[in-house]
This record gives C-alpha cells, sequence and structure tokens, in this order.
C-alpha cells in the first residue's frame, strides 16, 4: 500500500521533470519515490521470508533500492533547495557507494555475517512477519554511520534556508526529514545490533520523508500556477495603462531582431494586429528623413549605455504622418544574456504641430515688429537715405557749373563723379539693412563686436533721438569680448531699446533726458548690456509685465518692442530684465554668452 | 567801399554734404566757407559786409535754433539759411519767426540755395550799410557836448531858434552859436541834411533779425 503511494508520486513527478528538463529536483524526486516503493516492496518481501537464505539473498539485494533512496534524496535536497554542502553530499554518497560494494562483495550480506534463524512474530492482523536472529558484520556500523552524516547534511540545509528567509518550507521538508532520519537510525541501531525485535521498516521512516516532499513539490507546482495567472493578470493591467495613456510599450532583442510590442505600438506605427514585428518593419514606417538621426541615436545608446530619447516622424500611411518621441534603455536580460532595448513610444503629434504653428507665428510677430520698429524709425531713416541723395544732387550740380564755365578743371569734375559713385552705394547700403530688417528672419550666426554695433545704431537712430531731444551717452569697455549672434537681431534688439528708454522719458518735465548705454565683460562666460533712461521708471508690479508682447503703457504702438527683444535674446542664450534706478529713471539689462565659451 | 568777393558759411555735421555744399557754392564764385560743426563756426567765423550762414538743422550737440539764437546775439548782421533733411513745420516756422532768411529741405537744388544765398547776401548788405550809417551818427553824436544835443534834438523837431531859446531858458544868441556847432562838428550843410541823418537811422530796424510779423 505504501509502495503504491509511493509510486504514484513518482509517476507525477517523473512526468513534470520530463516536461521541464531544467528541473533536476523533479527527476531526483521521481528516482527517490521510486527507490521508496522498491523498498517497501523488499521490506515486505523480508517480512514473507520463510527461510533464513531466503532472507539473506533478500537482504543482499535490499542494498540496492537503499543505495538509489540515499543518494537520490542527498542530491534532491540540494537541487531543490540549491543549498547543501558538496563535500558533505559527495561524502555520503561514497559512503553509502562503499556499503553497496561491501556488500556484494561479502559472501552474504552487508548487514549479518551469517542469519541464523528466523524468528517469526505476530502482528497486528494476525499476519506472520520473519524477524532475523543473527551475527552482525562489523561493517554494519557504516549504515547507522551513513544515516547521521545525512542527518547532520539535513540540519545544515533547515538551517541554511531558514536563515534565508523562507522558514515555510526548511520547516516542512527539513522537519520531516530530521524526524523520520532519526527514526531510521533508531530503528538500524536497535534491529540490527538485536536490541528490539522487529521487521525493517525503513520505509516508513522514508514515506514520510517522501510525503514531505511530495507536498513541498506541490505546493511549487500550485505557486507556479499561481504566478503565472498573477503574471498574466499583471501584463494585462500594463497594457491597459500604457494604452490608456497613449503609451506604446516596446522591447527589441538586438540579437534576433525581434520586437515585442503593445497594441499602441502597432496603432502608431500603422502595424497590423498580428504581424510579427522586427526592427527591419519599425525602421521602414520611420520617415526616411529623420531615419539617420534615429539610427544614430540607437548605436549612441548601445554603446555607451546612456539612455536613447528621440523625435521622429512615422508614415503609418501614405497619407498618415506622426510624430512619435522614443525613450529606451539598453540592458542585458538577465536569463539569456541577450541584450535587450526596453522603451516607450508616445504620439506626440499634437503637441508637435501647436509647437510648430506658435514657431510660425511668433517669426510672424517678429517680422511685424520689425516693420513697425522701422515706422518708429522713419526719422532716421529718412535721414539716413537724405544725406546721400543731398550729397549727390549738390555734387552733380556742382560739377555742371564747372563744365560751363571757359577751363573747366576736368580732374574735379572726375573726383565729383567719384564722389558721387560712392554716394550712391552708401543710400544702397541703408536700404538694404532695411531690406533686411523686413525680411522673413532667416538667422545668420556671425561673431559680433557689440561696442561697435551699438555705436553704428546709436548713429543710425541720431536724428530721431534729437527729435526727441535726448541724449546719448556710451560707456562701452574697449577689447570687449566678442559674442555670437545674428546682426540684424542684435541690432533690433537694441534699437527697440532705445526706443524704448525715448518713450520713456518723452513728455517727462525733466530738463534733460539722456540715455546711457554701457557695455562690459562681466565674467568669463558673459557681458552685460545695459540700457540706462532718466525716464519715469517702471512701477515694480510690472517689472515682468513689460514684457509680454502687446503690453504698453502707450496711446500708440502694438507693445511688441520689448517682448521682441526678450525673444531675441532668449534665442541668443542671453537673459533680459529691467530695474529701476536708485535717482531717476529706468536700467534695462542683458546678459549674453561670449562667443566661445561653454553654453 | 570795394564790393569783396562774399563770403558764405557752411555748417553741416555730414562731411560728404558739407564736401558737396561747398564745391557748389565754389561753382557759383561764392567764396564757401566750411565747418563741421557749430562750435567750430562760433569760435572761428568773422562777419563781413557780404556774408551770410548755411546750417544744417539736426546736428549733434548744439541744435539749429539754439545756435541760431547765439549767432544773432553775436552778430546782429549775419543772415541765417537753414538746411534740414526733414520736412519739420513747427521747427520750420520757429526759425523763421526768430529772423531766419529761409528754411530749405534736403537734397536741396542748386537754384533754390543760390537764390536764398543772394536774397541773404543782400540782405546782409543792406545790414552792414545801416551798421556803418549808425556808427558814423554816434561817432558824430559823441563830438557834441550836452547842450548841444539839447539845441539838435530841438532843431529836429523844427523849432526855431527862439522857441528854442525858450525852452531851454538860455539866449537866443547862444542857441545860433550852438546851432552852427553842431552843423559844424556833424559835418552838415543844412537842417534838412540834419533831420534825413537822425530821421533814417533812427527809423532803420536796427539788425537784420527783428520781428518781421506784421
Amino acid at each position: 500500500m505504501a509502495a503504491a503511494v509511493c509510486l504514484a508520486l513518482g509517476a507525477v513527478h517523473m512526468m513534470i521533470w520530463l516536461w521541464q528538463r531544467s528541473s533536476w529536483a523533479n527527476l531526483l524526486f521521481s528516482i527517490c519515490a521510486a527507490s521508496v516503493a522498491a523498498v517497501a516492496g523488499f521490506e515486505l518481501a523480508t517480512m514473507r521470508a520463510e527461510t533464513p537464505e531466503q532472507y539473506t539473498v533478500l537482504l543482499r539485494w535490499f542494498h540496492v533500492p537503499l543505495w538509489v533512496l540515499a543518494v537520490s534524496l542527498v542530491w534532491f535536497m540540494r537541487a531543490y533547495f540549491g543549498v547543501g554542502r558538496l563535500w558533505l553530499a559527495w561524502l555520503i554518497t561514497g559512503v553509502r557507494t562503499t556499503i553497496l560494494v561491501i556488500n556484494f562483495l561479502a559472501r552474504t550480506n552487508f548487514n549479518y555475517r551469517v542469519i541464523s534463524e528466523l524468528h517469526f512474530i505476530q502482528w497486528a492482523h494476525g499476519e506472520r512477519i520473519a524477524v532475523p536472529v543473527g551475527t552482525p558484520n562489523l561493517w554494519t556500523v557504516l549504515g547507522p554511520i551513513s544515516l547521521i552524516l545525512m542527518f547532520v547534511y539535513f540540519v545544515d540545509i533547515t538551517r541554511t534556508v531558514w536563515r534565508r528567509g523562507d522558514p515555510e518550507r526548511s520547516v516542512i521538508v527539513g522537519g520531516f526529514a530530521w524526524f523520520f532520519i532519526l527514526c531510521a537510525i533508531a530503528q538500524s541501531v536497535l534491529v540490527v545490533w538485536g536490541f528490539v525485535r522487529m521487521p525493517y521498516f525503513f520505509s516508513f521512516c522514508f514515506l514520510g520523508i517522501i510525503l514531505g516532499m511530495a507536498y513541498e513539490l506541490s505546493r511549487d507546482v500550485h505557486r507556479v500556477g499561481g504566478l503565472s495567472s498573477a503574471l498574466r493578470e499583471s501584463e494585462g493591467r500594463i497594457d491597459f495603462a500604457a494604452s490608456a495613456a497613449e503609451l506604446g510599450l516596446w522591447v527589441w532583442n538586438v540579437r534576433d531582431g525581434n520586437v515585442w510590442v503593445t497594441n499602441e505600438v502597432r496603432r502608431q506605427f500603422g502595424l497590423s494586429d498580428t504581424e510579427q514585428v522586427t526592427i527591419d518593419r519599425i525602421m521602414r514606417a520611420i520617415h526616411p528623413e529623420d531615419l539617420p538621426a534615429v539610427r544614430q541615436e540607437i548605436e549612441r545608446a548601445l554603446r555607451d549605455g546612456t539612455p536613447y530619447d528621440t523625435q521622429y516622424r512615422v508614415t503609418s500611411s501614405p497619407s498618415e504622418v506622426r510624430w512619435i518621441h522614443a525613450r529606451a534603455d539598453a540592458h542585458t536580460n538577465w536569463h539569456n544574456q541577450d541584450v535587450q532595448m526596453r522603451g516607450i513610444t508616445v504620439d506626440v503629434t499634437e503637441r508637435k504641430l501647436t509647437e510648430l504653428e506658435s514657431a510660425r507665428q511668433r517669426l510672424e510677430l517678429t517680422r511685424l515688429s520689425r516693420a513697425a520698429t522701422l515706422g518708429e524709425l522713419s526719422g532716421s531713416l529718412a535721414h539716413e537715405l537724405n544725406q546721400p541723395l543731398t550729397a549727390i544732387l549738390s555734387n552733380a550740380q556742382a560739377a555742371q557749373r564747372f563744365l560751363a564755365q571757359e577751363n573747366a578743371d576736368l580732374s574735379e569734375v572726375r573726383e565729383i563723379l567719384a564722389d558721387i559713385v560712392e554716394d550712391d552705394r552708401r543710400a544702397g547700403k541703408v536700404l538694404s539693412n532695411v531690406r533686411m530688417l523686413l525680411k522673413h528672419g532667416e538667422v545668420n550666426r556671425e561673431r559680433i563686436d557689440l561696442a561697435e554695433l551699438v555705436r553704428d545704431t546709436l548713429h543710425f537712430v541720431q536724428s530721431d533721438l534729437m527729435n526727441g531731444n535726448v541724449w546719448a551717452k556710451t560707456e562701452l569697455q574697449a577689447d570687449l569680448p566678442l559674442i555670437n549672434g545674428d546682426r540684424v537681431q542684435m541690432q533690433q534688439m537694441i534699437i527697440n531699446l532705445i526706443i524704448n528708454a525715448c518713450h520713456a522719458m518723452s513728455g517727462t518735465d525733466t530738463v534733460r533726458n539722456e540715455i546711457t548705454i554701457a557695455a562690459s565683460k562681466l565674467s568669463d562666460k558673459e557681458i552685460q548690456l545695459a540700457v540706462r533712461d532718466t525716464g519715469r521708471g517702471i512701477p515694480p508690479e510690472n517689472l515682468e509685465r513689460i514684457f509680454e508682447p502687446l503690453y504698453t503703457t502707450r496711446a500708440e504702438g502694438m507693445g511688441l518692442g520689448l517682448a521682441v527683444c526678450r525673444t531675441i535674446v532668449k534665442a541668443h542664450g542671453g537673459k533680459l530684465w529691467a530695474a529701476n534706478n536708485d535717482d531717476v529713471g529706468a536700467t534695462f539689462y542683458v546678459l549674453l554668452p561670449i562667443a566661445g565659451s561653454a553654453a | 567801399m570795394s564790393s569783396s568777393r562774399p563770403t558764405v558759411f557752411i555748417v553741416d555735421d555730414d562731411p560728404r554734404v558739407l564736401k558737396s555744399l561747398t564745391r557748389l557754392l565754389r561753382s557759383a564764385d561764392l567764396g564757401p566757407v566750411p565747418f563741421s560743426s557749430p562750435e567750430e563756426f562760433l569760435v572761428q567765423h568773422a562777419a563781413t559786409r557780404d556774408c551770410c550762414v548755411v546750417l544744417d538743422l539736426a546736428m549733434p550737440g548744439l541744435n539749429g535754433l539754439q545756435l541760431q539764437e547765439a549767432i544773432t546775439a553775436r552778430d546782429e548782421t549775419l543772415p541765417i539759411i537753414f538746411l534740414s533733411g526733414h520736412a519739420n513745420i513747427p521747427a520750420a516756422v520757429d526759425a523763421l519767426r526768430r529772423g531766419a532768411v529761409n528754411f530749405l529741405t534736403k537734397p536741396v537744388d542748386d537754384q533754390t540755395l543760390l537764390a536764398a544765398i543772394h536774397e541773404a547776401l543782400e540782405k546782409s548788405r543792406v545790414a552792414w550799410q545801416a551798421k556803418l550809417e549808425r556808427e558814423d551818427l554816434q561817432a558824430r553824436l559823441g563830438l557834441l557836448t550836452n547842450r548841444e544835443r539839447e539845441v539838435m534834438d530841438e532843431i529836429i523837431l523844427g523849432k526855431l531858434n527862439k522857441q528854442i531859446a525858450g525852452d531851454l531858458a538860455i539866449s537866443e544868441k547862444t542857441v545860433k552859436v550852438h546851432r552852427a556847432r553842431v552843423m559844424r562838428k556833424m559835418d552838415l550843410m543844412s537842417v534838412a541834411e540834419l533831420v534825413r541823418l537822425v530821421g533814417r537811422t533812427e527809423n532803420r530796424p536796427p539788425s537784420v533779425s527783428e520781428n518781421q510779423s506784421g
């Protein structure tokens, strides 16, 4: 009966092992169970033995399954728990093998030198059970020794597993093992040495152990089942959460090129619901213009181990283009050492389109503001054009008069013509500057000497300043470091700040309206430009508001000048702010990075 | 007095414009004297009988109108012509009211400019003449004693010797003596001449830049 149970359990676990080869524990368990069954069989046979000779032979062959049992039990413990001193395991194996060898070398068997007779005792149900009587061999002592060793081994394993934090398991298996080994030891000593007369009942002990192990292993199977369903549920939740957030999740196995993707990724990239996704398929969906940059990013991430973060366009269908923001991490799979990239994709099409639209609007606004500035500067503009025109007219008419005289001096006339040509060019340059200001705002970066630009700009706006009765002073540091920027934009910024200062001072009663423009090197990395006026000052609560577009305290004007200044300064990596002066008026400060200094 | 070549002062801070205007005036046989800053001009120029000044309105430092004041304060016979790059009506009106001869816009046509200059030069000559006469009168009057002066004033009023004697409480004979001395000192032949001399200088506007509004 006991045998049947063992065989059944053994069969089950054999099947488990066949199914999952990596689990040695299961195999060993089945072998162990099978051997216990065999042991039980032999015990039964010995109990039914009629003659001592029969008993002797049986006992001899009895040791085979015993050996299998002991060894498989020891190695099962090691495989299942993953701990257990290796030397102990080998020692036990060695001892038992010795026992087996001795057993077969001896004339009779291992345990007894001679079995003289059989005693028959009455058992519970009136059965007759044979009990051996005879002289034990000296090396019988090896048996209990091996059992003791096994006991020590199990104690050690139990303790280690307990300490590892798995008390439940260690108690169940360990506890069973201890208890029944002790029984076996006791029995073996007592019976063999003749203290107690009773048949061999090892199988009973080991059955206990087997049951304990079976229970544990079954629980494992159950646990695995539970884990698997928990995992499925967890996966389901992640997928749901990701889809709700419109996040696509993906894992790319670099070695074989396959990509695991969630449904959101399929939607974003225009992949069908069922097709197997590879990295090539993904790349084909990416816009050809963005592809080189994406490849570069991937290579860099894989090479340097830094996070991958990039934006690109995806043509999910011939007519549809989506903007995708992808972030990922490269790592090595612990399970099989493959390199993988795990990441997310977000559909940012809407956001991107809005960004592009607002950038276009800003550009348009800047252009409008420039046109408006030009309007404000009409006085200066007219003046700048007028001077060359005046010179040309007077020169030409003078030449006419000279030529009308007798003995006309032709060299003088030649000089006059040269001057006329030069003045014409001057006028042309002014016009092309104007045209550049009105152009669509392409940015050309070059090295600029801000001091020189300030001087030029002041000259340009000179006559307007004088009309407004404004004096301009400069405090420009000699050898000011160059900045990197667009000349037209920088000039626009300076002009706007000057105009703003003029407006602040118009209509005030001060005797002297003065603008001071100062430029100096502030640190190794920055220069500072300060435009100071003697006007009304700025109410403290408006110190930031004045930079908002369309904010103005004047009846005319669009309120764009300072907003455009801020945009320009920011585009150049600088800062612009305003502060009231201690005495009168306000100062606008501009910080700009020096060309060549680290941004 | 021999007619000297006219002198036209030009003041403009833009060197190219200054050069071209100078050339133009030279080609018209006027004697241009260029200055690139108002301060320089104020310090270095000297008025002559036949001169005027062409001023650029928008120059850094002293602006055109302030310069006008400075010139008229110093030199009542120097006529001013303004040249401006803007058509700034209020400034123009202001300038003309303060006595500028003309206000022209750039770019300026040679005929326009030369006409204005000739007008200014004529004004300058007239003013110069008046100034000479005034100085002459002052010199002559300086020769008279107080009593002689009083008698002269009475003569101009057309009073007879007898009346003058009564007004001044002196004898008629004394009056006659004073009268003769006045005529001799002032180098005049007749009372009519005296009246004309004093009347002319007193009725003529003393400087070119007097208020011309009606």
